[in-house]
């Protein structure tokens, strides 16, 4: 009998090629402004499962990628971030890297240390900006009421 | 009589695997792959567990196990959440919807039987 997690695997790559397709039109969606706030849901219950059946399987790589994707995407379907017409490029970009590392997860290949850096990288400075924003906003506020500390309310 | 375990996960490889490692486990399982279809599922059964992930389409897993509460048929059953999320806010959401216990992924067998057969008594 075949190992069963080389049976999950096949499934799983399979899987992947339906979320991809899914995040991919999702955020095509999102760029022609057709998206609503289920296209935001299914974007990133895309990018989730593919990082959940990744660290199942050790593909490391694609999990701390998806990782960055998922959180900036967590961040706008919270609305903690208001969704810029850049943000979506960004994200389109990020599509492009998450396909990339789940066929190099497929095929056993290594797609380079740096592959997919520059992308994370203005994900997260993406998040940082609106962290900064919402802290400059946040400080305006306490100033206004004079309660210190008070934060927005954060949404699950 | 084989113990039986609903599984709930939008993910079909998630599912697979947690039914592979329950079946071998000696438990009859049913699969669903959101909370609304998990909560038909126990329209009128029983089961001795109940694990589910928490971001699905139609009904999230927070909500189904509110939901699953109300229902005589899952009122205490052992219900897991199996989830990449370890926040605190959404611990604390899963218990107070009624959540026996929480698995973190990566998915881990081993793990799974552990917590299982701690919540099911075998």
């Amino acid at each position: 009998m075949s190992d069963p997690m080389e049976q999950f695997k096949v499934i799983f790559f399979e899987e992947c090629s339906e979320l991809l397709t899914n995040l991919e039109e999702g955020l095509m969606q999102m760029q022609s402004g057709d998206g609503d706030e289920e296209t935001i849901h299914a974007v990133f219950r895309a990018v989730h499962s593919v990082k959940g059946g990744a660290g199942a399987f050790g593909f490391d790589r694609l999990v701390a990628f998806a990782h960055v994707q998922e959180t900036l995407l967590d961040e706008i379907r919270a609305g903690a971030l208001v969704l810029k017409p850049a943000y979506v490029e960004v994200l389109l970009q990020a599509y492009d890297i998450l396909s990339a590392l789940v066929a190099a997860a497929q095929s056993g290949s290594d797609p380079g240390e740096d592959y997919g850096a520059d992308i994370a990288r203005s994900m997260t400075e993406i998040m940082a900006d609106a962290n900064t924003d919402a802290n400059a906003n946040t400080n305006t506020n306490a100033a206004v009421t004079g309660k210190e500390g008070d934060t927005p309310d954060s949404k699950l | 009589m084989s113990k039986t375990a609903l599984t709930i996960d939008d993910s079909k490889t998630m599912r697979d695997m947690v039914a592979f490692t329950l079946k071998n486990a000696g438990f009859d399982v049913t699969e669903a792959d959101n909370g609304q279809a998990g909560l038909d599922r126990i329209n009128g059964s029983s089961f001795d567990i109940i694990i589910t992930d928490v971001n699905m389409p139609v009904m999230d897993g927070i909500t189904f196990t509110r939901e699953a509460r109300k229902r005589a048929e899952a009122r205490t059953t052992p219900i897991l959440i199996l989830t990449t999320e370890s926040g605190a806010s959404l611990k604390n959401d899963g218990r107070s919807a009624g959540a026996t216990g929480w698995i973190v992924k990566p998915f881990n067998p081993e793990k799974l039987l552990q917590v299982v057969e701690k919540v099911c008594g075998r």
